[in-house]
């Protein structure tokens, strides 16, 4: 097992700067989602990091070996590639034996060794038919058993469940998950579904334009996404972001949140924490599951008007209005609620995320 | 079938296309039917002419095989021109599909430039076969311009004679020349078109995996080109047996071919039983290798992509 670093790593196609200086350390047997929207480099990063790629700057280290130069076959991975790439002309065991006999394993340790790996993920049934005869789901998993059977440090993944059935994926998604545990490879996973990544990853690292934008756990990513993209990209629905400001009152010393019309003052250690930043323009964050709603307006809670009310089944989605500003809202089911209905808000202001207005960062850690 | 219960759709007019074409699942056949009609007129028919003369006794009509032990007795010009006729196909086919297989892998690295230097190996494609033995008699004729660039370059000093019926071997060699020239280009787009439907994916997985070039050529991108690689080897097979024009150009008939002895048979000593036997013998010897390759290329259901 090993540790995987990218220093300044670059790959630049033609005038598209498909990675932009990535630094990046994913510990050894570690769980490292890549996430990020299509086409923000997260598949050109994981080439990057198997050697199919040639870097364009940067090292790449697995363990202690700077592997920058060495070719993807001496770099002790294995990889799932998004379509899979079952060779369709061999059956499932010569799939899954290919490695192994590429480096010449003895005959009698290849049979042991793929039906091991076929055991562990359930397919040593299909181990006599060819790819075309299996379903999506087996195909993963030959594609996964294909690359673990050689044992390798690094377990890199290209969107391996985005075509899969969505009950399929949730299945499997949990699969993947237990067999990490098993066989504890450092593994680099790429998605562009942040409810897979949440579930997934021991850490997340969230890429935007080539850059990695935001590297945490996913209860940090979520809770404290480090800018606007992050927090507008995570979660569903999305993190509601609203325009305010910052402003310093002249008796106690608290800070005073200017909002949708409101005034929101703000405890004494996030005062503490934002003084530097009083009579700046903020955008202020927070998720639709961290507001109360009341039904009516009543004491210190803000009042808003109810737009719209969607049933997800378990939760009430709802969209309100607050001093001209929409706000989307999780409730309970029981909650009473209509369109047209003036309801009451109220939230802990330490749940409140403050970024900076025009650069979308985070004012706080 | 019980017709009970029509449904709405079957009772509206049918459309104009429809009613012309007949419905969907007959369209393809309609399409087929040109293609279909000029191989009937100019393949079948003369075809089976050629097999009932073949087979035919010319003055009783009735059915026989006297006129293959004939030609056996007769002819003695048959057992060469299936040598080397046979001799040339083998040469020939298995050269022009190394040299194909290795230009192709060339083409498909995507060098800058491959998509024009496909074009340009693509010229002679456009030759008639008689045009392109003219060109390589041009080359090798005692005043030709082999000959012409030896002589500039101070390698000889007076013309070599390389086309000449006492040395068959040249003729041959010359003919291997030529005809690696002309038809190569055929085999070529084939296994260029077969090599871009490979996904990359398979190449680089295979990578990964520990690969090397060679072992990535031998498991994973021949194995994968085998339909390619079958449609090419049938048509260039039929090709050269059939070879003609190439060889009357360079050789005359001092290089005996089946086809030259279909052609000679017919027009100069107007034996059209002759002929026919020789056509015969060509379809069949065709007929035997197609079927060869359709068993041992064949690419099962279960192995598609
Ligand atoms: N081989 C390539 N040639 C040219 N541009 C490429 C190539 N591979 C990726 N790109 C470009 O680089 C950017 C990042 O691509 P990619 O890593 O595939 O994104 P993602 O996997 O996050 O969707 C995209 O703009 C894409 O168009
Ligand atoms: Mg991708």
């Amino acid at each position: 097992m090993a540790e995987i670093r990218l220093e300044n790593v670059w790959k630049v196609f033609g005038k598209v700067v498909a990675v932009r200086d990535v630094t990046l350390t994913i510990e050894d047997g570690e769980f490292l989602v890549l996430l990020g929207p299509s086409g923000c480099g997260k598949t050109t990063t994981l080439r990057c990091i198997a050697g199919l790629e040639r870097v364009d700057g940067g090292r790449v280290f697995i363990g202690d070996r700077d592997v920058t130069e060495l070719p993807p076959g001496k770099r002790d991975i294995g990889m799932v590639f998004q379509s899979y790439a079952v060779f369709p002309h061999m059956r499932v065991f010569d799939n899954i034996a290919f490695g192994l006999k590429m480096k010449r394993v003895p005959r009698a340790e290849i049979r042991r060794r793929v039906q091991n790996v076929a055991e562990m993920l359930g397919i040593e049934e299909l181990l006599k038919r060819y790819p075309a005869q299996l379903s999506g789901g087996q195909r993963q998993r030959v594609a996964v058993a294909r690359a673990i059977v050689l044992e390798p440090q690094v377990l890199l993944m290209d969107e391996p469940l985005s075509n899969l059935d969505a009950l399929i994926r949730l299945q499997v998604r949990a699969e993947l998950k237990r067999l990490h545990k098993q066989i504890g490879s450092t593994t680099v996973y790429v998605t562009h579904d942040q409810v897979e990544a949440l579930s997934l990853g021991d850490r997340i690292a969230v890429m935007k334009d080539g850059e990695i934008v935001q590297v945490d756990d996913p209860t940090t990513v979520y809770e404290h996404p480090a800018d606007v993209f992050v927090g507008g990209f995570i979660g569903n629905p999305p993190m509601n972001f609203l325009p305010g400001e910052l402003v310093a009152p002249k008796k106690d010393g608290f800070l005073v949140l200017k909002a949708a019309g409101h005034e929101i003052p703000l405890p004494e250690t996030l005062s503490r924490a934002l003084k530097e930043h009083v009579g700046r323009p903020v955008t202020v964050g927070i998720r639709a599951e961290h507001i109360e709603v009341l039904p009516k307006p009543e004491g210190d809670a803000l009042p808003a008007q109810v737009l719209v009310v969607e049933p997800l089944g378990s939760h009430l989605l709802l969209t309100l209005d607050v001093g001209g500003q929409t706000l989307k809202v999780m409730v309970d089911t029981d909650l009473q609620v209509e369109p047209n209905r003036e309801v009451g808000l109220r939230f802990d202001p330490a749940k409140l995320r403050f970024m900076d207005r025009e650069t979308g960062k985070a004012l706080l850690p | 079938m019980a017709t009970v219960d029509t449904p709405v759709e079957a009772r509206r007019p049918r459309p104009l296309r429809q009613r012309l074409l007949g419905t969907d699942t007959l369209l393809p056949y309609w399409l087929l039917l040109p293609s279909v009609l000029y191989l009937v007129l100019f393949f079948v028919i003369p075809l089976s002419q050629a097999i009932v003369v073949a087979f035919q006794d010319p003055d009783t009509g009735a059915w026989t095989l006297k006129n293959f032990s004939d030609l056996l007795r007769w002819d003695y010009k048959f057992k060469p021109a299936l040598k080397w006729t046979f001799l040339l196909a083998v040469t020939i086919v298995p050269l022009q599909l190394v040299t194909a297989l290795l230009v192709a892998l060339l083409v498909n690295t995507r060098f800058r430039g491959s998509q024009l230097f496909l074009y340009i190996c693509a010229i002679p494609l456009g030759l008639s076969d008689l045009a392109a033995g003219l060109i390589w008699y041009g080359i090798f004729a005692d005043r030709g311009f082999l000959n012409s660039l030896l002589y500039a370059l101070g390698l000889i000093e007076r013309p070599v004679t390389i086309l000449s019926y006492t040395q068959i071997d040249w003729l041959f060699g010359a003919v291997v020349v030529a005809e690696h020239w002309r038809a190569t280009a055929i085999v070529l787009v084939v296994l260029v078109a077969g090599l871009q439907m490979i996904s990359k994916d398979y190449l680089e997985s295979a990578e990964v995996l520990g690969a090397n070039r060679w072992q990535r050529l031998w498991y994973v991108i021949l194995p994968l080109l085998r339909p390619s690689l079958q449609a090419a080897l049938i048509i260039r097979t039929i090709f050269a047996f059939e070879i003609f024009a190439v060889v009357i150009a360079l050789a005359g008939d001092f290089l005996p071919v089946l086809a030259e002895r279909a052609y000679t048979w017919y027009f100069f000593r107007q034996n059209l039983q002759f002929a026919s036997v020789y056509a015969v013998i060509i379809l069949a010897i065709s007929l035997i290798f197609t079927v060869l390759y359709l068993v041992f290329l064949r690419v099962r259901e279960e192995e598609r992509r």
